[in-house]
C-alpha cells in the first residue's frame, strides 16, 4: 500500500492541507507543533476504520473547534492492482466517495464505498501491521508489537521468505487449547500424570486375579491327586493278595527247618557234654605227667645249688688276705707323708724368718734417716724464723733507696758542674786529689760548695757554687730519713744488708721445703698416721723375729740367707707332695680290697639261702606226688582217658548228620525268600496306608477350598482386570492423541517461527551495521523481538541497552519489517517524531538507514525537527506552515 | 402307559461372561436360575413326570456356594423329580461341588445325584428307571455311554432313559476315546436296553443319529454367539405304543447375535443404526459387530457416538477384532471446513501422513487428527 497524496480539510486546527507523498523513497514532512503533522496519521486511521457517519468520541474530537464543519479526509492510495481516491467527511453534511482507476474503474458512494475499501485492504494489506510500523511520538522507545503483526502481512511475508504459509488467529486458539488438552494429561517434563491409580488398579485386579488362578490350579492338582491316588490303591491291593499267598507258602517251609535245628540243636549239645568229659580225662593224665616232671628239675635245681655254694669258699678267703695286705701299706704312707709335710712347714718358718729381720733393719734405717730430716726442718725453720727480712720488706727498702737516688740526682743536677779537658797529658789536683788527664781527655765534677783545680804548677782554681735548691736539699733529707727509718725497722742496715738477709731467708725456706719433702719421701705419703704406721710395721717384725731362734727345733742347721732357705723349703714341700700321692694310691687299693670281700661275702650267704630253698621244695614235690599216687594211681587215669575219648566220637558223627540233613533243606535261602516276601507284603501294606493318608489330605483340603466358589471369582476377576486394562488404555490412548496433537502444532510452529526469525535478523543485523559497525549481531527471539544487541564481542539484552540504542534498533525493526513485505506493496512506515534520543552521528547514520529503507518502501517522517532528518539522503522534504 | 418328562443339559450355573459389565453380569447369572423355574412350570404345564440334566449343571465344580444355594432354591420350586448328571464341567471328582457341604447338606429330596449306572427308578412313573452315565474327570478314557449300556439287559415293561454327556463320534474325531459311538449307543437302543439317551454338551437342541431317541437338549439360555438353537428344553414322550415323541420348547429370554457390517457406503452407518434399533428386547441382548469397510474421521466420530448410546440399552456390545476390519482414513471432507494456515496447517499435513499407515503409531496419529478436527472447529467457532 502506498499513500501518494493526503488531503484535510477542518480537520482539527487545519483548515485545508494537501500533502503529497514519495511514491518509493522517503518523505520528511517537516512542521512545528500543532500544525497537524500527527493529524494525518490519525486522519488515515480514521478513515479506514469508521463510517463517516459515526458519531465517536475520536471523531468527535478531531471536529475543528472553531467553525461547525465536518472534518474531511481525501486520500490518493495505490494497494496492490487498486490506485483509488477516497474521500469521508464526517459529523457535517457526512458522505463517502470512492472513485477507483485500477485496475477498473469504478465509482461508489456511502457504505458500499466503505465496504469495498475495506475489501480492497483487506485482501492487500494488513491494518494490524500498519499501526505495528507507525510509532507514535512517546512510542517509540519500545518494539512494536510485531508477535502480532508476525500474524498479518509481516508474517505472510517472513513466511514467504521462509517458504511457509502463515497463522492466524484459529491457529493460535487451537495451539492453546493443544497446549491446555497436552497439560492435563502431562507434565512439563513430558512424564504422565493421572494414570498411576488406573495402573494400580490393573496390578491389583490381576494380583488377585493371579492368587485365584493358584488356588485353582492347586485345586485340579488336588482333584487329579485324588483320581491318581485312587488309582494307585486299587492297582496296589489288587496286587497285594499275591505276595501273601506266597508268605504263607514260605512260612510253612520255615517251620519244618525249624524242627531240623531244634534236633541238631540237641544233639550238639550232647557232643559238647562228651568233649569236655574228654578233656577232663585227658587234663587229668596230663597233670600227672607234669608233677613227676616237675620233681625231677626241683632236684637238679638243689644240685646245682649245693655245687656253687661249695666252689665260693676259696675266693673268699684269698681276699680276705689282700685286704690285710692292703690296709698295712696305707698305714705306712700315711706317716711318710705327715713326716715329710713337717719338714717342710720346717722350711719354710725358716724363709719367714729371715724375711722379718731383713725388713726390720730397713725400718730401723729409715727411722734414723727421719729424725735427722726433722732435725734439718727444725734448723732450716728456725733460721727463715731468725732473718727479718722478707719479700716485702725488701721491697720497702729497695723503694727508699730509689727515691734517695732520685732525690741526690735532682740534686747533683742543680750543682755547677766544672769540665777539665786535657791539651795534652797532664795531672791535676781536683781538691787535692790528683787526677791524671790523657791528651784529650776530660774530667767533669759538679760543684757541691766549692770545688778547687790546680794544676801544679801553673795554676790554681777555685770554683764556688751558689745557694742552690733548698726544696732539692729536703728531699734528700727525706730519703736519707726514710732509707733509715726502714732499714732500722727491718733490722738491718742499708739496702746491701737487707739484700743479703733477704738472700739467706730465702736459702732457709728452701731448705725448709726440702727437708719437709725427704719426711713425706721417707713416710710414703704426707698423710697422718703415716709416722705411727712405721712404728707399727718396726714393731711387727720385731715380734716376728725375736724368740725365732730360741724355738726353733735345731735339727737343720739355720741356712745362711732367704734364697737358701727358700730353696730348702721348696724341696721339702715336693717331698710332701710326693708323699701324698702315695698315700692315695694306698687309699684306692684298700677300698679296692675291702669291696671285693663284701661282694664275695654277699654271694656266699645268697647262695647258702637258695641252697635252703632248694630243698625244701625237692621236700614238698616228693611229698605230693606220693599222696596223689596214693589216691588214683596213674593206670587207672590212663583208662579213664580212652573211655571219654570214644564217646566224644559217637556225638560228634551223630551231630555231623543231623548237620546234613538241615543244609540238604536250604535254610538260608529259604529263610531270605520268606523275610524278603515279609517285607514286600509289608512294603505294600505301608505304601497303602501312605496313599490313603495322601488321599485323607488331598480331600481334607479339597473340602476346604472345594467351595470357596474359586471359578466364579475368577471369572469376576478377569472381568474386572479387563475393565481396568481397558480403562487404562483409554487413558493411554487419549493421552497418546493429546501429545502426538500437541507434540505435532509445537514442532511446526517451533519451525515456522524459526523461519520467520533468520531473515529478521539478517535484515535487522544489515541495517544496523550502519548505525554501529561492521561488528554487530542482533539476537531475535521466537516472538520476533529483538533479544539482545552484540557490539565487538559484547553481548547486551536488549532492556539494558541505552533509550537511543533501543530506539534506533525500534526503528530499524519496523524498518526491516517494512523491506521484508515491500515487494508486494506492503504498507507505509509512518514515523512520527522519532529518534528524539541518538546523537548527531547516530542521526547521519540512523538517516542513512531510512534513505536505504525508502529504497525499497514508502516511509514517512513526521517531525518538527528538521536537522533531525537532514541526513536522509534523496529524502522528500515538504515544510508545513 | 405312556410316560412324559422333560429334557434338559448344560445349565452351566455360575458362568460368567467377560463382555457383560457387573450389572448385566447380575442379570444374566439370574435369568439361568430362573430357567430352572421355567423348566419346573413347564413340567407342570406339560404333564412331564421327572426332569433329566444331561450334565453341566453348573460352569465348574469351583462355583460359589452362593450359586449353588440359588440353584438349590430354584431347584425346591420343580414339582417333579429332578435327576441330575455330572458332566465334564462339573465331573464327580474328589472336588464335585454335588459331593460338597452345600450343595450335599441343601439338597432336596426330590432332586437326585446320578453318580453311577444304577438304575434309578422314578417317584410316580412306574415301569421308568433313569440311569446315569456321570463322569468321574474332566478326562475320561472310555465311551460312558457304551459302559453304562454293558450292565443293563433287556427287561420287559421298564423303558430305560439313560442320561449321559459328551461329543458323539459323528460330531468329534475318532481318535477320542470318550466319544460316545452313536453305533453301539443305537444298538442298545434297538436291543430296548434303552428308550431314550438324553445327552448334553452341545448347547444347541439337536437331534443325534436316525433313531429319534438321541437328543440334545441345548442350553436353557443361549450362552454364546456360536450356538444355533439354544434356549430350549425337550418334552419327551415315551409311549405305550412304543414310539417316542420329541417336542421342543423354548425357554430362553436372552439372546446373543453376531453380525457384520460394512460401513464402506454412505448409508453403512445407517443400516447398522436401524440394525440396532430392531433388536429386541436389548436389554437382555448381547452383540458382536464385525466392522468392515473404510471410514473417514467424522465417520468414525458418528460411530463411535452411536457404539456409546446403543451400550447403554443393549447388555453387551462387542466390536470384533476392531483394528484390523475397520480403516479409519481421514479423508479431505474431514478438514475441508477447517481452512488452517501457517504451522497448523503443516502439524495437520504431517499427521495426515502419519495417520495413512497402519499400526499403534497411525491410530495415535488418527485419534490426534480427531482431536486436532475438534478443537480447530472449536476454535473457529470462537473467533
Amino acid at each position: 500500500m502506498r499513500i501518494l497524496r493526503i488531503r484535510l480539510r477542518n480537520f482539527r486546527g487545519v483548515e485545508d492541507r494537501e500533502v503529497s507523498f514519495a511514491r518509493d523513497g522517503v518523505t520528511v514532512v517537516i512542521g512545528p507543533n500543532e500544525v497537524g503533522k500527527s493529524s494525518m496519521a490519525e486522519a488515515l486511521d480514521l478513515l479506514f476504520s469508521q463510517l463517516d457517519s459515526t458519531t465517536k468520541a475520536e471523531v468527535k474530537a478531531v471536529k475543528p473547534v472553531d467553525r461547525d464543519a465536518g472534518p474531511e479526509v481525501e486520500v490518493d492510495v495505490e494497494t496492490g492492482p487498486y490506485a483509488f481516491t477516497y474521500r469521508k467527511r464526517f459529523l457535517r453534511a457526512s458522505e463517502t466517495v470512492l472513485q477507483i482507476t485500477r485496475p477498473r474503474p469504478e465509482s461508489l458512494t456511502g457504505r458500499q464505498a466503505h465496504e469495498r475499501v475495506e475489501q480492497i485492504l483487506a485482501e492487500t494489506m494488513d491494518a494490524t501491521l500498519w499501526k505495528a510500523l507507525r510509532i507514535r511520538q512517546g512510542e517509540g522507545l519500545g518494539q512494536a508489537a510485531l508477535g502480532e503483526a508476525a500474524s498479518g502481512s509481516l508474517g505472510q511475508a517472513l513466511d514467504r521468505a521462509a517458504g511457509t504459509v502463515p497463522e492466524g488467529p484459529v491457529e493460535t486458539t487451537l495451539f492453546d487449547r493443544a497446549r491446555t488438552e497436552y497439560d492435563l494429561y502431562w507434565t512439563p517434563t513430558g512424564k504422565s500424570k493421572g494414570d498411576w491409580p488406573l495402573r494400580e488398579a490393573v496390578n491389583q485386579q490381576q494380583a488377585v486375579l493371579d492368587g485365584l488362578e493358584q488356588q485353582l490350579r492347586a485345586v485340579a492338582a488336588d482333584v487329579e491327586r485324588d483320581a491318581d491316588l485312587m488309582a494307585e490303591r486299587a492297582r496296589l491291593v489288587e496286587a497285594k493278595g499275591p505276595e501273601e499267598a506266597r508268605v504263607a507258602e514260605l512260612e510253612a517251609r520255615w517251620r519244618a527247618i525249624e524242627g531240623l535245628v531244634r534236633n541238631l540243636e540237641r544233639l550238639e549239645a550232647a557232643e559238647s557234654a562228651a568233649r569236655v568229659t574228654a578233656e577232663r580225662a585227658a587234663e587229668a593224665c596230663l597233670g600227672r605227667d607234669a608233677a613227676v616232671r616237675e620233681l625231677v628239675a626241683s632236684v637238679g635245681e638243689r644240685d646245682r645249688q649245693r655245687a656253687a655254694v661249695e666252689a665260693a669258699a676259696p675266693s673268699l678267703a684269698s681276699a680276705r688276705a689282700r685286704c690285710e695286705v692292703a690296709g698295712a701299706r696305707l698305714a705306712e704312707a700315711r706317716a711318710a707323708r705327715e713326716t715329710a709335710e713337717a719338714a717342710g712347714r720346717s722350711a719354710r718358718g725358716d724363709v719367714e724368718f729371715l724375711r722379718a729381720r731383713q725388713a726390720l733393719a730397713e725400718l730401723t734405717d729409715r727411722r734414723a734417716s727421719l729424725a735427722a730430716a726433722r732435725a734439718a726442718l727444725a734448723d732450716a725453720e728456725a733460721a727463715a724464723g731468725s732473718t727479718p727480712v722478707d719479700e716485702a720488706a725488701l721491697e720497702a727498702i729497695r723503694a727508699a733507696d730509689r727515691e734517695l737516688q732520685v732525690a741526690h740526682a735532682l740534686l747533683e743536677a742543680g750543682r755547677p758542674s766544672v769540665v777539665v779537658t786535657a791539651l795534652r797529658d797532664v795531672t791535676v789536683l781536683l781538691d787535692g786529689a790528683p787526677v791524671a788527664l790523657p791528651l784529650g781527655g776530660a774530667e767533669r765534677r759538679s760543684v757541691e760548695a766549692r770545688l778547687v783545680v790546680e794544676v801544679p804548677g801553673l795554676l790554681r782554681m777555685e770554683v764556688a757554687a751558689g745557694a742552690g735548691d733548698a726544696a732539692v736539699a729536703e728531699r734528700v733529707e727525706t730519703a736519707e730519713r726514710g732509707l733509715r727509718d726502714v732499714c732500722r725497722r727491718v733490722g738491718v742496715g742499708d739496702l746491701a744488708a737487707a739484700e743479703t738477709a733477704a738472700v739467706a731467708r730465702r736459702e732457709a725456706l728452701a731448705a725448709r721445703t726440702e727437708q719437709r719433702r725427704r719426711i713425706v719421701e721417707l713416710l710414703g705419703g704426707d698423710e697422718p698416721g703415716r709416722a705411727e704406721q712405721l712404728e707399727a710395721r718396726i714393731a711387727l717384725a720385731e715380734r716376728r723375729t725375736s724368740g725365732y731362734l730360741e724355738a726353733r727345733d735345731a735339727e737343720s742347721p739355720m741356712p745362711g740367707d732367704e734364697e737358701a732357705a727358700t730353696g730348702r723349703a721348696d724341696l721339702a714341700e715336693a717331698a710332701a707332695d710326693a708323699a701324698r700321692t702315695s698315700e692315695a694310691a694306698a687309699e684306692r687299693e684298700d677300698r679296692a680290697a675291702r669291696d671285693r670281700l663284701v661282694e664275695l661275702d654277699g654271694a656266699a650267704r645268697e647262695a647258702a639261702v637258695r641252697l635252703d630253698i632248694a630243698e625244701a621244695d625237692v621236700a614238698a614235690r616228693e611229698q605230693a606226688l606220693h599222696g596223689a599216687r596214693e589216691a588214683v594211681p596213674d593206670a587207672t587215669l590212663a583208662d579213664a582217658r580212652a573211655a571219654a575219648t570214644a564217646a566224644l566220637d559217637a556225638a560228634g558223627r551223630e551231630a555231623a548228620e543231623a548237620r546234613a540233613a538241615l543244609e540238604s533243606e536250604g535254610p538260608d535261602a529259604a529263610k531270605a525268600l520268606l523275610d524278603n516276601a515279609r517285607l514286600v507284603v509289608d512294603g505294600m501294606a505301608e505304601r497303602l496306608r501312605g496313599l490313603e493318608i495322601s488321599q485323607a489330605e488331598v480331600r481334607a483340603r479339597l473340602r476346604d477350598h472345594g467351595e470357596d466358589g474359586l471359578a466364579e471369582r475368577r471369572d469376576q476377576a478377569v472381568t474386572a482386570r479387563d475393565a481396568a486394562a481397558a480403562e487404562l488404555a483409554r487413558w493411554t490412548q487419549r493421552a497418546d492423541a493429546r501429545r502426538r496433537l500437541y507434540e505435532a502444532l509445537k514442532t511446526a510452529r517451533d519451525e515456522a517461527h524459526l523461519a520467520y526469525v533468520g531473515p529478521l535478523r539478517d535484515k535487522i543485523t544489515s541495517l544496523g551495521k550502519v548505525v554501529f559497525g561492521p561488528t554487530v549481531a542482533v539476537e531475535v527471539g521466537d516472538d520476533l523481538r529483538v533479544r539482545s544487541r552484540t557490539l565487538d564481542g559484547r553481548t547486551v539484552p536488549f532492556e539494558s541497552l541505552s533509550v537511543g540504542a533501543r530506539e534506533q534498533l525500534g526503528v530499524m525493526t519496523r524498518l526491516a519489517c517494512a523491506m521484508l513485505v515491500a515487494q508486494d506493496g506492503g504498507v507505509p512506515v509512518m514515523l512520527d517524531d522519532t529518534l528524539g534520543f541518538s546523537d548527531p552521528r547516530r542521526l547521519e547514520a540512523m538517516g542513512a538507514v531510512l534513505a536505504l529503507a525508502g529504497a525499497s518502501c514508502q516511509v514517512i517522517v513526521l517531525t518538527c525537527y528538521p536537522d533531525r532528518y537532514r541526513q536522509v539522503g534523496g529524502a522528500r522534504s515538504i515544510t508545513l506552515s | 402307559m405312556s410316560v412324559r418328562f422333560l429334557h434338559s443339559a448344560d445349565w452351566q450355573l455360575g458362568m460368567t461372561r467377560h463382555f457383560l459389565s457387573g450389572e448385566a453380569q447380575a442379570r444374566f447369572s439370574q435369568a439361568r436360575i430362573d430357567a430352572i423355574r421355567t423348566l419346573g412350570r413347564l413340567a407342570g404345564e406339560t404333564g412331564a413326570s421327572f426332569i433329566v440334566v444331561s450334565g453341566d449343571v453348573f460352569e465348574t465344580n469351583q462355583v460359589s456356594p452362593q450359586t449353588v444355594r440359588r440353584a438349590l432354591d430354584a431347584l425346591r420350586s420343580v414339582p417333579v423329580p429332578v435327576f441330575l448328571l455330572p458332566g465334564n464341567h462339573d465331573p464327580l471328582d474328589a472336588g464335585s461341588v454335588f459331593r460338597a457341604p452345600t450343595f450335599a447338606g441343601g439338597r432336596p429330596s426330590h432332586v437326585a445325584v446320578l453318580e453311577d449306572a444304577t438304575p434309578h427308578a422314578v417317584p410316580g412313573a412306574p415301569g421308568v428307571e433313569v440311569v446315569g452315565a456321570p463322569w468321574f474327570s474332566k478326562r475320561p478314557l472310555t465311551d460312558l455311554v457304551a459302559a453304562a449300556c454293558e450292565g443293563l439287559g433287556p427287561t420287559p415293561g421298564v423303558r430305560r432313559v439313560l442320561v449321559a454327556h459328551g461329543a458323539t463320534d459323528d460330531l468329534i474325531a475318532l481318535d477320542n476315546p470318550a466319544a460316545i459311538r452313536l453305533a453301539a449307543a443305537e444298538r442298545a437302543l434297538a436291543e430296548d436296553r434303552i428308550s431314550y439317551l438324553a445327552l448334553g454338551d452341545r448347547h444347541s437342541t439337536t437331534s443325534v443319529g436316525s433313531s429319534g431317541r438321541i437328543w440334545y437338549a441345548g442350553a436353557p439360555e443361549p450362552t454364546d454367539y456360536d450356538e444355533l438353537d439354544a434356549g430350549n428344553a425337550l418334552l419327551v414322550e415315551l409311549r405305550d405304543d412304543g414310539r417316542c415323541e420329541v417336542t421342543k420348547h423354548h425357554t430362553g429370554l436372552w439372546r446373543f447375535d453376531r453380525e457384520r457390517f460394512d460401513l464402506d457406503g454412505e448409508d453403512g452407518l445407517d443400516v447398522l443404526a436401524g440394525w440396532l434399533d430392531r433388536l429386541a428386547p436389548k436389554d437382555r441382548t448381547i452383540v458382536k459387530l464385525t466392522l468392515v469397510g473404510t471410514v473417514s474421521l467424522s465417520a468414525n466420530a458418528r460411530l463411535e457416538a452411536l457404539l456409546e448410546h446403543e451400550r447403554d440399552l443393549f447388555a453387551a456390545i462387542e466390536r470384533w477384532e476392531r483394528h484390523t476390519e475397520l480403516v479409519v482414513r481421514p479423508d479431505d471432507d474431514d478438514f475441508g471446513d477447517l481452512r488452517l494456515s501457517g504451522f497448523a496447517a503443516e502439524a495437520l499435513a504431517r499427521l495426515r501422513a502419519d495417520a495413512s499407515g497402519t499400526g499403534p503409531e497411525a491410530d495415535t496419529a488418527r485419534d490426534a487428527l480427531a482431536l486436532l478436527v475438534r478443537f480447530a472447529s472449536a476454535a473457529g467457532a470462537a473467533s
